[in-house]
């Protein structure tokens, strides 16, 4: 390359460059510099840089230009911790404002020593990153209150909750010893009445149930039992439990266990809870005069699925992501019995406590089944 | 493997001492506090056996900070913290000055790491070229994270490494690191040369 050319790169590039003599005199001062410093060529070279610049006697500077001409080191002054080590000025400002990194290099020319520093203006990086820092502590100071919010939200919805639970259960025990009949014979017209009180008691409190449960999920106080169970008898004695519920919503459950017992290591109450809940939706959510079938298979890498199935309208798609999640509810189906939409939260919740896996299959207007799959006890692989 | 005499080691540790010394000087000045730096152990290693003998150090993220150097002794050299513990070192530095508080390594703080380890590699190499008397270059510092086996890569493979435990003390808390020379088998050999030279002219 020609010899012009290349000093008209140099002098003219976007980068400041200095080179300086081994007593510090400046034998290079390109245009980016003249600009940046307000300092023409004309004045600066052939002047020590402590003369132009008198504070930099004894700085980090001009100890990094000693080092790189008597002991061939290379030096980065980052703008960390020399924000401006040379005054230069970005904008009209009086005052130096161009932020600076400095990288000090040795370069030995016919038997010579000099020393080349070049100049990369940071400041809008730096004010980016300025910038940055303080979204970045807003955000978390927005998640704080956020999740304090939240927190305070939980807490008084379970300590509702506990309130509420005491007096319904009694209610609910005096609706239920009243239609057994031990206050005497109720007229048919009060019957009725009090049928309804006591089906809307028992679903309040099963969704106070369902509020506890979640708290004591999110707390990670929920306690689980385990002990070794036979899914086919425990499947068995729920299914019955929830016939009447079947007939109420004109549908039968139909249980099809298996041959063998079906060994897992479950929370019996919590294993009983998920089927209940499935089996609760999958009456809900069927077509009238259907059977909901309870199916007990082995299925691959030695896991047991249980699964639910009906006949009904089925999944809708843009329910399927987000089905397991807190408060989501499938909106105009032909149940009218609502709920609060954190069933199956729950249940996905005791599923990974058992390590097990709980998923869904669904055709509209066709068969939906649920189903959890749990790992088989030692020995019954 | 390269072995030492006791003089030799006590030498070679004494120079690189005194370089860690102007260093712990010089970061004094910046941070507007005392910073000391001392190298309790040197010693030689091959480029296989490199992760067995950083000890202190969870050698699967780390952070460091290589300058090359050439001349009359040529190799690179390396400082290596813990990835984690090198945040805190950058964040205990320049608290004095900016008082950052966030949990990102950003670009100015990897430059600033940079400069740290730029200060404590030359102190090292000038003290062994100046006291030894080799004419050496260094270049600019490289920041890197992650595994000891990106950053020490293949090419470096057929080099012997000289490896000193560096403490950095700061504000009552010690920060653990190393600095290793990668050098290759005759540039050893006249290291452990100038060595003897050096200490051949001390008058006895």
């Amino acid at each position: 390359m020609h010899e012009a050319l290349l000093k008209q790169i140099v002098l003219s590039t976007d980068i400041g460059m200095i080179v300086v003599t081994a007593d510090s005199s400046v034998v290079l001062w390109n245009q980016w510099i003249e600009k940046t410093s307000r300092l023409s060529a004309d004045k600066a070279i052939g002047h020590q840089l402590s003369q132009l610049f008198p504070h930099l006697t004894g700085s980090r500077l001009e100890q990094a230009i000693d080092d790189a001409i008597n002991n061939g080191t290379s030096a980065l002054l980052s703008s960390a911790w020399n924000l401006y080590s040379l005054p230069l000025f970005k904008t009209e400002s009086e005052d130096a404002d161009l932020l600076q990194s400095l990288m000090i290099k040795p370069i030995t020319f016919n038997d010579e020593s000099y020393c080349l520093i070049e100049i990369f203006d940071v400041t809008n990086s730096h004010n980016r990153e300025a910038l940055l820092r303080e979204k970045s502590k807003e955000s978390e100071q927005a998640l704080d209150a956020a999740e304090t919010a939240s927190r305070a939200k939980t807490e008084y919805v379970s300590t509702v909750s506990h309130e509420l639970r005491t007096p319904l259960t009694s209610i609910n025990g005096s609706l239920g010893l009243i239609l057994g009949g031990v206050v005497g014979e109720i007229p048919e017209k009060a019957r009725g009445l009090i049928e309804v009180a006591s089906s809307n008691t028992t679903r309040l409190l099963s969704i106070i149930n369902d509020l506890l449960d979640i708290e004591k999920i999110e707390a990670g106080k929920m306690e689980f039992i385990f002990s070794q169970v036979d899914l086919n008898v425990l499947c068995s004695h729920v299914v019955e439990q929830n016939q009447n519920y079947a007939q109420a919503h004109n549908v039968c459950f139909e249980f099809m266990p298996t041959k063998q017992p079906m060994l897992v290591s479950a929370d019996t109450h919590r294993i009983s809870q998920v089927l209940s809940n499935l089996l609760s939706n999958a009456a809900k959510f069927s077509f009238s005069n259907h059977a909901v079938t309870v199916k007990l298979n082995k299925i691959e890498n030695d896991y047991c699925r249980v699964a639910v199935t009906n006949h009904g309208s089925g999944i809708p798609e843009n329910y399927r992501d987000n089905l397991f999640d807190k408060f989501i509810q499938v909106k105009g189906s032909q149940s009218s019995s609502k709920g609060t939409g954190l069933g199956l939260n729950i249940c996905r919740a005791i599923m990974n406590q058992h390590h097990g896996h709980i998923g869904f299959d669904s055709v509209l207007n066709d068969t939906t089944s649920f189903y959890f799959d749990l790992k088989l006890a030692d020995g019954y692989h | 493997m390269t072995i030492l005499t006791d003089l030799q080691h006590d030498t070679l540790t004494e120079i690189i001492n005194i370089g860690m010394g102007s260093a712990a000087a010089a970061l004094s000045t910046m941070v507007k506090d005392e910073v000391s730096i001392s190298v309790p152990d040197i010693s030689f290693s091959s480029i296989d056996a490199i992760k067995d003998n950083l000890n202190e150090l969870d050698t699967s993220n780390l952070a460091s900070v290589r300058q090359g150097f050439d001349g009359e002794l040529s190799g690179d050299a390396i400082l290596l913290f813990s990835g984690d513990k090198s945040l805190e070192i950058v964040r205990m530095l320049l608290a004095n000055t900016l008082g950052i508080n966030d949990n990102d390594f950003s670009d100015f703080e990897q430059e600033a790491l940079s400069e740290i380890g730029n200060i404590i590699l030359n102190a090292g190499l000038s003290a062994i070229a100046n006291t030894l008397r080799f004419d050496v270059n260094s270049s600019l510092p490289i920041y890197k994270q992650g595994d000891i086996d990106r950053l020490v890569t293949s090419d470096d493979k057929s080099q012997t490494v000289l490896i000193l435990r560096v403490d950095l003390n700061l504000e009552n808390k010690q920060i653990k690191g190393y600095v290793v020379y990668l050098m290759d088998i005759l540039a050893i050999d006249q290291l452990i040369e100038h060595i003897d030279r050096y200490i051949n002219s001390i008058p006895n």
